[in-house]
């Protein structure tokens, strides 16, 4: 295991923000830690570089207790919390050399170090420009690059792409696939499904401070059980599977109950021309919305505050 | 990392600022001085102010006396409030304690860095109201022996270049110790918010109450104590023989708060959660 | 646990402050010594060992400026800092500090020597004057303890509680002054019992237990000064002229003044020598008081600012006269007549000066 946590729990004050989390990340994967805001994403992140003391509760860090080893574990985790930052009245290439330079490791060849860590992040041209006239993207790409400084074996990164266009997106998951297929682990939490889906091998889901799953993105993703028609006739199937189409959309048929070969099958022998048959999968979305409340950033009324149509005007009354 | 906060607090402008403008009052009021030449009576105005206008040799004492109640302490106050609440507020805080840099190892930069500060700022104020003196009012009469330019201690005597240079390095050393004390008093507030600019007026705050507990009768048993007590005490620098007595007290209280206040600010950021 | 260690560190803090602060104030007790007091006095009155040392002198009179004598009236209502460098009765210099310059008196050969930072200048004084006013050597603590001790010679001395001064273990003596005229409830002298050299000194009014005057050593040293650095010196630019005696007194200088009366309040003048027309002084001990001829101006201006000094108005057969009463010193000014104003002032009580100030003749011949 490359990062274990067993009953982490962080109070602030009368807040509970994370609650009773056992979270097992095994070498090797990407894994992807989904959650709504204030789910406490960036507390566990926090908790397990050492930033944020639990309140109870174990952490492993590659097979070290934290924050007890911080000294030895830390140089070798690269991490990006919450967004990145810099010193604004330095280049973004003075702010690598000067946090190489406040670690520990020597300083010979930080040079060669910065300028290949700026390479892989897509700012090997960058200019003497201090960091405060960067663009977003510009900052995200320098906040991974000091995260990608003297070659770590896991990479904690929170929202790795915000800020990135589209293109940039498509770079920065290449960039941390091959840096996985090279050994490299990969931990990063986003809120963006589609953003997990498209990169992560395995992925945990946290809800209101609790792990509400820890699971391999395949295993999540198990057959439902219903088949997907897609054919010119729809009518045509409607017929000939009475009662087992259980949506129509177009010319997409949802059907229950029946095993894709044998669908197929009884289809062609009823004559029924079929343009497309798969089998239906939970989609990722489908899997948090079922396991997540909603997120701290939605403020509902309660029950007894609800609004009662005429009182809001005040000073009417009952008529 | 001692290496890296030199560099860093180099780099800002801010810092540059303030020693500009340390250095831009005593420049000022050498300008009128010489312009008008209204020196106030002796006794009256600023410290030094009225022997200044015969000899311009004196003014770096004049000028420490102009910069030492406010300017001095503001600058002090800025730079030292900024020291952790300033990284945490720009998010750099938590980069470099994931690098991984101590957090003890932390604050003891950044003390080194705000004693630099403070060292270069009495420094620079010193160094350039020499010139600016020098210029202004001429190097005053000439010395009995070895030609121009003689300056007498407060007692009468004259003093010697060596000693000259020997009391001025002390002076220079004295005043950068009460600045660091106010710094690590700077370096634990700093600690306590992540805000520099509630960390900076915290500073001023306590100098201010400092100050204005130090002439009450009623606070003369806390008075040896006061950070702002010992302040002026350099200028026993210039007596001759040179009396000891106040610099060695002010010496002790002014390291006394530096362990202190560093101590407070180890034991509260040691197990701090750093949440910016 | 974390909370554990947030406290275990905040009390390593505290207990480190508690022992930084403990170690500044921590006074180590005074040993006790088995010297009568009598004896002690005699030691004082013989005369202090050469002795080099830093002091302050704190008053708290209450007095309010009297032009012309502001610097005088500073002696006695706030915090002198002094230097004492003596080698000898006749040769010894004493530092007045001042925030940004200091005043300098140099004895030796005979003569003084006033230096001052801010005029920048040497006065070099001849002569010698029987009455002077106050000045700041006088505070230093051997100084005003041989001096006060002298007054009082014949009053009753008893022992006081060991206390430390300076480092040294002072052993103590209080007299208390029996003349009823007098002001003065109380002086304690504590010197160090080997030497006799006084360490600190305070004086009490009778009306008021609080010490109203007094001055110890914060830092003494039972050697003799170079001679460096009892020599005077004027540096290059600054000014160096002489001086009599008389002319430094200031106000106490009326050519003019007539003879004061051989007689005042019941007290017998003190013959003096000359030098100071006008000048008398009467009774003796820490019961006189002194009689000085004042010019108009500043015996009015003494007047006047009585009334919002807390002063009160003298009935007077002549003129108009005013007095200011501080529980140790009394002063009792008249003015409002041609060439007749005066000043008195003493440690009595204020009855005695009003009476002094209505036995005075109307105007000088």
């Amino acid at each position: 295991m490359i990062v274990a946590t067993s009953g982490l729990t962080k109070r602030f004050g009368r807040v509970t923000a994370v609650d009773g989390v056992s979270l097992q990340v095994q070498e090797g994967v990407r894994f992807g830690l989904l959650g709504p805001n204030g789910s406490g994403k960036t507390t566990l992140v926090r908790m397990l570089l050492g930033l944020v003391h639990a309140t109870s509760g174990s952490i492993e860090v590659l097979g070290e207790p934290m924050p007890r080893r911080a000294r030895t574990v830390l140089p070798r985790v690269g991490a990006l919390v919450e967004g990145p930052a810099a010193w604004d009245h330095l280049s973004g290439r003075a702010n690598l050399r000067l946090l190489d330079a406040a670690g520990p490791g020597r300083a010979r060849h930080r040079r060669r170090r910065v300028d290949a860590v700026l390479e892989q992040v897509g700012l090997g041209g960058v200019d003497r420009r201090p960091v405060k006239a960067y663009s977003l993207g510009m900052r995200q790409r320098l906040g991974i690059a000091a995260a990608l400084l003297r070659e770590p074996e896991l990479l904690l990164l929170d929202e790795p792409t915000n800020g990135l266009d589209p293109r940039g997106i498509q770079e920065m998951r290449a960039l941390l696939t091959s840096l996985n297929e090279a050994g490299t682990t990969v931990v990063l939490s986003s809120h963006l499904l589609t953003e997990v889906e498209a990169l992560c091998t395995h992925v945990g889901v946290m809800d209101r401070g609790r792990l509400a799953l820890s699971s391999e993105l395949g295993a999540l993703r198990t057959p439902t059980g219903r088949v997907l028609v897609r054919s010119p006739e729809p009518d045509a199937v409607v017929g000939l599977l009475d009662g087992q189409v259980v949506d129509r959309r177009g010319d997409t048929l949802t059907v229950r109950g029946a095993e894709p070969a044998a669908l197929n099958a009884r289809l062609v022998s009823g004559g029924v021309r079929v343009t497309g048959l798969t089998e239906e999968r939970r989609t990722l979305e489908q899997v948090v919305l079922e396991l997540t409340g909603t997120g701290n950033d939605r403020v509902d009324r309660r029950p007894r505050e609800a609004v009662v149509p005429g009182r809001s005007r005040g000073a009417g009354g009952p008529r | 990392m001692i290496g890296v906060e030199l560099r860093l607090m180099l780099r800002r402008r801010r810092v540059w600022l303030c020693w500009v403008l340390l250095c831009a009052l005593p420049t000022l009021v050498a300008i009128l001085l010489a312009t008008t030449r209204l020196a106030p009576p002796p006794g009256r105005g600023g410290a030094f102010l009225s022997a200044v206008v015969s000899n311009g040799q004196i003014f770096p004492a004049a000028a420490l006396a102009l910069v030492i109640p406010i300017f001095l302490p503001i600058t002090v106050a800025i730079v030292a409030g900024d020291t952790v609440a300033g990284e945490a507020s720009a998010g750099t805080l938590r980069y470099l304690l994931v690098r991984p840099v101590g957090r003890v190892r932390l604050l003891w930069a950044k003390l080194i860095s705000v004693a630099a500060f403070v060292l270069l700022a009495v420094l620079f104020v010193t160094l350039v109201s020499y010139v600016v003196g020098v210029l202004a009012f001429g190097f005053g009469p000439d010395a009995s022996i070895g030609g121009a330019g003689a300056i007498p201690s407060l007692s009468g005597v004259e003093l010697t270049p060596l000693d000259v240079v020997g009391r001025t390095a002390a002076t220079v050393g004295y005043l950068a110790l009460c600045m660091l004390a106010l710094g690590a008093v700077g370096l634990f507030f700093s600690t306590l918010t992540d805000s520099p600019l509630a960390a900076t007026l915290g500073v001023l705050a306590f100098v201010v109450a400092s100050a204005a507990l130090q002439p009450l009768d009623a606070a003369a048993a806390i008075e040896p104590y006061l950070p702002t007590s010992h302040w002026l005490a350099w200028i026993d620098l210039y007596r001759d023989p040179i009396l000891w007595t106040n610099l060695r007290e002010g010496v002790l209280v002014q390291l006394g708060y530096v362990v202190i206040a560093f101590g407070a600010a180890w034991a509260n950021f040691s197990t701090k959660d750093v949440t910016t | 646990m974390t909370a554990a260690r947030v406290t275990r560190r905040w009390v390593l803090v505290a207990a480190g402050t508690a022992a930084v602060v403990g170690a500044a104030a921590i006074t180590l007790p005074a040993s006790g010594s088995d010297e009568p007091a009598e004896a002690l006095r005699g030691r004082v009155l013989a005369g202090s060992p050469p002795h080099v040392g830093y002091a302050e002198s704190t008053g708290r009179l209450g007095l309010p400026e009297i032009p012309a004598l502001e610097r005088v009236t500073a002696l006695f209502t706030g915090v002198t800092q002094l230097r004492a460098y003596v080698a000898g009765p006749d040769r010894w210099r004493v530092d007045e500090l001042t925030p940004a310059g200091e005043r300098d008196t140099y004895r030796r050969d005979g003569r003084e020597y006033l230096w001052d930072f801010g005029a920048n200048q040497l006065t070099t004084v001849t002569g010698e004057t029987p009455v002077r006013l106050p000045r700041a050597a006088d505070l230093v603590p051997s100084e005003l303890a041989h001096r006060l001790v002298g007054l009082t010679r014949a009053d009753p001395v008893t022992s006081l509680e060991p206390r430390r001064v300076a480092g040294w273990s002072a052993a103590g003596f209080r007299v208390t002054p029996a003349d009823p005229d007098t002001t003065v409830g109380r002086i304690d002298v504590w010197c160090d019992p080997a030497s006799g050299l006084p360490l600190r000194v305070e004086v009490a009014a009778r009306s008021d237990d609080r010490p109203l005057l007094f001055t110890e050593f914060l830092e003494v040293a039972l050697t003799t000064p170079d001679d460096r650095t009892l020599t005077p010196a004027v540096p290059p630019g600054a000014g160096s002229v002489t001086a009599e005696a008389a002319d430094l007194a200031g106000a106490l200088r009326q050519l003019d003044a007539a003879e004061p009366p051989a007689r005042l309040a019941g007290r017998e003048r003190v013959p003096l020598g000359s030098g100071l027309p006008g000048v008398g002084v009467y009774g003796a001990g820490v019961a006189g008081f002194v009689l000085v001829p004042a010019s108009r101006g500043i015996a009015d201006r003494v007047i006047d600012g009585a009334a919002s000094a807390g002063g009160v108005t003298v009935e007077v057969p002549v003129g108009r006269a005013a007095r200011l009463s501080t529980p140790l010193l009394s002063v009792v000014a008249r003015g409002g007549i041609r060439r007749g104003g005066v000043l008195l002032a003493g440690t009595v009580a204020p009855e005695v000066l009003e009476q002094a100030v209505r036995e005075l003749p109307g105007r000088r011949a």
